[in-house]
């Protein structure tokens, strides 16, 4: 891969990798953790609440979560970009693509629950159907991201 | 001391019956980030709240969602990093002694720091309205809260790199 390459020619990329103590790399993998809690576990809290857990919280005012998992996200997407430049040959495990496909379909579900349960000021209860299943999925898909991207320290290798 | 508590959990064999179960470490390993995004997602809502960060949504219920999915994940916590330790006791102890030993040093404070909220704004807490902020307290309690919570996790991932 040619971007492999590319990356490991750049200053930043000889800045991580020879990092030495806690800093910058292990840093970067740290912010990548908390990144990971706030949005799965913000995920999850609001997911649990659209399967009937803690109904006694309103819906309306949990819009108000959706801007802090988005900063976790771009926390995670710039300590991300970090970790690959650290580590560009991480770009040839397929373990790593499949992380970036569950990703995918979690960020989409995400947006989905955002705008379709919380973009709406009369969200009502009984929640739909299809919102409970995108709150299972939004679920999966989030585990299927940490666990993939757990085991491409093991597998995925060429 | 240590060195005797290492030894006998090298003696108990389980640490290399976790070895021989191939797949027991990387399922630990994934296992432990779940419970902690649970733990860390439910403590900051609830800290959040208290901060005055988040409005408008009631205290009690989500602090129920932290005293159960929050309490879950941290006890998945506990067992896999029992695991862990049985794994490898003198890579913890000896080897990233300073990593472990301030991750355990914050876990034993953000308990104290949870038992101070209880013994002092909890009721309070409990009967506020969801337009209400929290007393000063209340607040000093969650903000503490989050930087030893989020220090756990800053030492425990610098654990491999020291």
């Amino acid at each position: 891969m040619d971007i492999v390459a590319w990356i490991k020619d750049t200053g930043l990329h000889t800045w991580l990798a020879e990092s030495v103590g806690w800093f910058p790399y292990p840093t970067t993998l740290a912010l990548h953790s908390a990144g990971m809690g706030i949005v799965v576990g913000m995920s999850l809290a609001v997911n649990l609440r659209l399967l009937g857990v803690a109904p006694e919280l309103p819906l309306a005012p949990l819009r108000k979560i959706f801007p802090f998992i988005w900063l976790g996200f771009w926390v995670n997407a710039i300590s991300g970009v970090g970790l690959t430049f650290t580590d560009p040959d991480k770009l040839l495990n397929w373990m790593i693509w499949i992380k970036f496909a569950f990703l995918a379909l979690a960020l989409v579900s995400l947006r989905i629950i955002q705008s379709r349960v919380f973009g709406n000021p009369h969200a009502e209860e009984p929640l739909s159907e299809p919102s409970k299943a995108l709150a299972v999925a939004s679920i999966v898909f989030w585990v299927g991201v940490i666990t993939a991207g757990r085991l491409s320290a093991y597998l995925g290798f060429s | 001391m240590l060195q005797a508590f290492i030894d006998w959990t090298i003696g108990t064999g389980l640490g290399t019956t976790i070895h021989n179960t191939t797949w027991a470490f990387p399922i630990g390993e994934t296992l432990h980030f779940l419970g902690l995004s649970l733990l860390i997602g439910t403590v900051s809502l609830f800290d959040l709240r208290l901060l005055g960060v988040l409005k408008r949504l009631p205290y009690a219920p989500l602090y129920r969602l932290l005293s159960r999915w929050g309490v879950a994940g941290f006890v998945i916590n506990l067992l896999t990093g029992i695991m862990f330790w049985f794994y490898q006791p003198d890579f913890y102890a000896l080897d990233q002694a300073l990593p472990f030993g301030l991750k355990l040093l914050f876990i034993l404070l953000a308990g104290i720091n949870v038992l101070v909220f209880y013994k002092t704004v909890y009721p309070e807490v409990m009967a506020l309205g969801p337009e209400e902020e929290a007393p000063p307290l209340a607040k000093a309690i969650a903000g503490t809260s989050l930087f030893l919570w989020f220090g756990v996790l800053f030492f425990g991932r610098m654990i491999m790199y020291t």
